[in-house]
């Protein structure tokens, strides 16, 4: 009992078992950024369209980059093969930035500017 | 910063002292003693004393300044201070006693207690908690400093643009304060990344989360809160900063900028603000209460869930500060109403605070008194926040003192109080001495008595329609009576804080005189893991890393229920405590890195400010120690500088042990 | 307590026996890794203030060039895509890393580099053009924002890059054995940020409100 000066952390671990397996194999990597190329071939060829879209331009471009980001965060960053807890921390700060800004936006009137 | 080294095995055949330091520049420092083992400790209890001292002192620098107010205000037309000058007292006083004060005092406790309530042997980055610590004093010299470098800023502490713009303030004076917070606040995010990892990744086996005590609960709800809302105020900041030095637009009128955007970006970070510092605060009168009741905390779930709601709440209320701002009806209202909500799990807090006293053995010594204090003196203050958020009302109170009063009576009344009365409580711990509990009493009761005389007319003021920041007023308003009031009172309040330096210097040199230098581990029969050590803590915190079965492990180490279920007492503290088991831990070494990164620092802030030649040398002298901060290993082999403690447990064949504290940064 | 001997082992072994697990730990996870996470997390509220801000005074400029003035698509995409392909190059060091392969982690390590500092040539170039075209940090209130997001954004950039070349200086000089493939990861972790940055800043700033 003496010489326990390491502590042993493994019965508060949670979910140790799901982050020994590390990350993909380097073909899923390539794989991936080709899909975000093509990705973002298309988001430039929405922007080109000269609004056929109308209103649904900005909608499919946002998709299009939200798609971007959560490919990159899952896949480059890990976050699919690492533990819960790095992911509700990163997404945590994503989802607080969108809602406080996007209230800051909504009392200036941004997303409906004819109530001005 | 960045540059991280994984721990690595390291094998240490016999403590040599190494021929020469890393780098080649430096020797380790090895040091455990005189002003060089502070400039390069890293040990979290020294960091945590040094916040503590530093705090203090700017307490006092910022207290003078309050009391320069009051007696400027004591009559009507005072001619004490000119009107610029009275500006600047009021701006530095605020900007001093949140940024310099309140803040870094939570962080002082929070470093110290942090872990050891955990079970650590130290925090998770111990060199990134000394560049925390110094980068924070390296923004407290700058803003001070603005005294006698041309003017300090004289916007008030929220420094609203495009008032701050050249046009309007043509001194150097915002340019501190923009810098100057900058540089603290580069400050408090490493200290809540580094304080936010501790607490996720230290915990002692078998901490689970319903395990950890509300201190260090509550202090991971507000570093949460501190790392979301800084770099909102530090983008602010840059977009001034810009403004003033660069000619960017970003809020020149006449350009098409909207001044609101400052508001809002002041107040996204200006409202968590706040909660980060009563978080701290609300921590500590959870941990103070249950001890002195000698009944747990009741509802000790509810208490941390609340404390969690806040955190959430505190984020969607911000522009209730900006009700007079014409942001219209339904900004006003949606405002209004999560401003409303945040009452709830505060309200929750209060009544859980009264049902531990309930039926408890109330022991009223001077840090219970302080506690009890807090959240009377913080209820009162909440209400009168009510008040505010109900947003018609609020136009009336707008920019009156009766803003001053609420904030003040949060602030002092809830946050400065218990900050006081955790030295009582701690004191012990730290230093191995106690408080004079005499001289503790006629410190609370006079704080009591100073404060409310003092802030309490200033709800009558404000109600009389007393505008905040005038530098004097006309006789025959009506309020000549209260401000004299006020006054007295704020010198009264000065003079109890006085009283605690004497306690502090008088229990001291009593102490030593006795010879005393340590003292009863557990003087108050306490509830959490920091009574299971010596006091002082040994710097590696425990000889063994305890095992933690329940809630309040040293309490339950201390007492079970015998089989009629009353609970008696069934160990002494020295039986149940932490003992030399002549294994040292191996700690982290000290570093000057941290310390010279930090006085980079400090040229690169008074070059933005001055000349940016300065800046390069600061760039440098960043650059420089970062790079040699990340080559140098967390633990220097063969420097062993934890002195043993107990002198049975020095004796030769001691193994070292080979478990580092912390990551590599 | 019968694991009490396995303490030791686990310590000094952990990177090599538990990839990604530090045993040391409360929750499994180094405290480097967690602390960058946290500090990612962090990064978040910074950058969104300056899009907000952005946002917000788009169209507000009382003078001087506006953003279909001088921004340009193309060449822009062109960047984008270097620097997703700079993530691309990132993940493989990561990867080979965590395999033991020194040689082709410094390759990638220094592929990423150059494709960091082709993408910061590039904004030098885009800066300098609009610069030429009329468009200086203070000529309006679109020049200010504008310059100061992806200002911060190519400071971030040119950060992770300075990050990268000392990775490549460490491997250089066999300081970046398996045993420290985390590291590479750490680091990795903030270059993909300053890449997911720029993925919403493309959208948002250029392809939307351009």
């Amino acid at each position: 009992m003496s010489d326990q000066t390491i502590p042993n952390y493994q019965h508060v671990a949670d979910g140790g078992d799901a982050a020994v397996e590390h990350g993909a194999s380097d073909r899923t990597y390539v794989m991936v950024a080709l899909f975000l190329a093509v990705m973002t071939a298309f988001e430039v060829a929405t922007s080109y369209t000269k609004k056929a879209l109308g209103p649904f331009e900005d909608l499919v471009l946002l998709t299009l980059m939200a798609i971007k980001f959560v490919c990159v965060a899952l896949y480059f960053m890990h976050l699919k093969y690492d533990q819960a807890l790095c992911k509700r921390v990163f997404f945590f700060g994503v989802v607080v930035a969108s809602l406080v800004y996007c209230g800051m936006l909504a009392t200036f009137h941004y997303w409906a500017p004819h109530f001005r | 910063m960045a540059i991280v080294e994984a721990p690595r095995p390291l094998v240490i055949p016999e403590p040599v002292l190494p021929a020469s330091g890393p780098m080649g520049v430096f020797k380790r420092p090895t040091k455990t003693t005189g002003w060089r083992s502070w400039a390069t400790t890293i040990d979290h209890k020294k960091i945590g004393k040094m916040y503590g001292f530093m705090s203090i002192v700017f307490f006092i620098i910022g207290g003078c300044e309050a009391l320069l107010i009051r007696t400027q205000l004591a009559t009507p037309n005072g001619t004490l201070l000119s009107a610029q000058v009275y500006n600047e007292m009021f701006t530095m006083h605020g900007t001093t006693m949140i940024f310099l004060v309140v803040m870094p005092l939570g962080v002082a406790f929070m470093n110290y207690f942090v872990p050891l309530q955990i079970g650590a042997r130290d925090v998770a980055f111990p060199r990134l908690n000394a560049f925390g610590f110094w980068t924070f004093l390296a923004g407290g010299i700058i803003l001070n400093s603005s005294w006698i470098l041309g003017g300090a800023p004289d916007n008030g502490w929220y420094n609203y643009a495009p008032n701050s713009l050249v046009t309007f303030a043509p001194t150097h004076g915002i340019d501190f304060w923009t810098v100057g917070l900058l540089t603290t606040g580069i400050a408090s995010l490493v200290t809540a990344i580094n304080m936010i990892t501790t607490i996720i990744n230290m915990r002692a086996p078998g901490m689970t989360w319903f395990k950890v005590p509300v201190f260090t609960w509550m202090s991971l709800v507000g570093q949460f809160m501190l790392l979301f809302a800084i770099p909102v105020l530090t983008a602010a900041q840059f977009m001034l900063l810009f403004d003033r030095r660069f000619g960017a637009n970003y809020f020149e009128v006449s350009q098409g900028a909207d001044p609101l955007l400052w508001q809002h970006l002041f107040w996204i970070f200006g409202h968590p603000e706040v909660y980060i510092m009563i978080m701290p605060a609300f921590g500590l009168t959870s941990d103070i209460i249950p001890v002195f009741s000698r009944k747990p905390l009741f509802g000790y779930k509810v208490m941390v869930i609340s404390g969690i709601a806040i955190g959430f709440l505190g984020w969607g209320v911000w522009a209730h500060h900006m009700f007079t701002s014409g942001m219209g009806p339904v900004s006003n209202a949606a405002f209004a109403v999560g401003s409303m909500t945040i009452a709830i799990p505060t309200g929750v807090k209060i009544f859980n605070w009264m049902g531990t006293m309930w039926r408890g053995q109330i022991r009223f010594t001077t840090a219970m008194l302080f506690a009890v204090g807090m959240f009377t003196m913080f209820m009162l203050g909440g209400v009168s926040g009510i008040t505010h958020a109900i947003s018609p009302a609020d136009t009336q109170q707008h920019d009156t003192y009766y803003v001053v009063a609420h904030f003040h009576y949060v602030l002092f009344g809830g946050a400065a109080l218990v900050f006081f009365g955790a030295f009582y409580y701690w004191w012990p711990k730290i230093f191995g001495h106690m408080l004079n509990e005499n001289l503790g009493k006629w410190n609370f009761w006079l704080m009591m008595a100073g404060f409310n005389l003092t802030f309490g007319p200033q709800h009558i003021l404000g109600l009389q329609g007393m505008p905040r920041r005038v530098y004097t007023y006309l006789p025959g308003y009506g309020w000549e009576l209260w401000n004299m009031v006020s006054t007295i009172g704020s010198y009264i309040l000065a003079f109890s804080v006085l009283i605690f330096i004497i306690n502090v210097v008088y229990s001291r040199r009593k102490a030593h005189a006795a010879g005393q230098y340590t003292c009863d581990p557990d003087p108050w029969d306490g509830r959490t893991l920091e009574w299971i050590t010596t006091s002082p803590p040994p710097e590696f915190d425990f000889w063994e890393i305890p095992d933690v079965r329940d809630l309040d492990e040293a309490w339950h180490r201390k007492y079970a229920e015998d089989e009629n279920g009353r609970v008696v007492r069934v160990a002494k503290i020295e039986d149940v405590m932490d003992k030399p088991t002549g294994v040292i831990p191996h700690m982290p070494s000290p570093s000057y890195w941290p310390l010279v990164a930090a006085f980079g620092m400090l040229f690169i802030g008074y070059g933005i400010i001055f000349s940016l030649a300065l800046c390069a040398v600061g760039g440098f002298l960043l650059f420089v120690s970062l790079v040699a901060w990340g080559i140098e290993p967390s633990t220097e082999p063969g420097v062993h500088p934890v002195e043993p403690l107990t002198p049975d447990s020095g004796e030769s064949g001691v193994a070292h042990e080979i478990h580092e504290v912390g990551a590599n940064v | 307590m019968s694991d009490v001997a396995l303490g030791h082992d686990l310590h000094a072994e952990s990177h090599h026996d538990y990839p990604g697990l530090s045993p040391d730990t409360s929750t499994g996870i180094s405290h480097s890794k967690l602390g960058m996470w946290i500090f990612l997390a962090s990064d978040c509220l910074l950058f969104g203030a300056f899009i907000s801000a952005y946002l917000m005074y788009n169209g507000r400029a009382q003078r001087g060039p506006t953003p279909s003035d001088v921004i340009n698509i193309p060449f822009t995409s062109t960047s984008t895509f270097v620097l997703l392909m700079s993530s691309l190059t990132m993940v493989l060091a990561v990867s080979a890393a965590h395999r033991g392969e020194e040689r082709r982690t410094r390759l990638w390590l220094i592929a990423t580099a150059i494709l960091g500092a082709s993408f910061i040539a590039g904004q030098v170039y885009e800066f300098t053009t609009m610069y030429r075209e009329g468009l200086g940090y203070t000529t309006n209130i679109f020049g200010s924002s504008f310059f100061s997001l992806t200002g911060f954004h190519g400071v971030h950039v040119t950060v992770g890059i300075i990050l990268l070349l000392i990775l490549v200086s460490m491997s250089f000089r066999g300081r970046l054995p398996k045993a420290k493939a985390e590291v590479v990861e750490v680091i990795g972790l903030y270059w993909h940020f300053v890449d997911v940055v720029w993925i919403v800043i493309f959208t948002v700033v250029y392809l939307i409100h351009k």
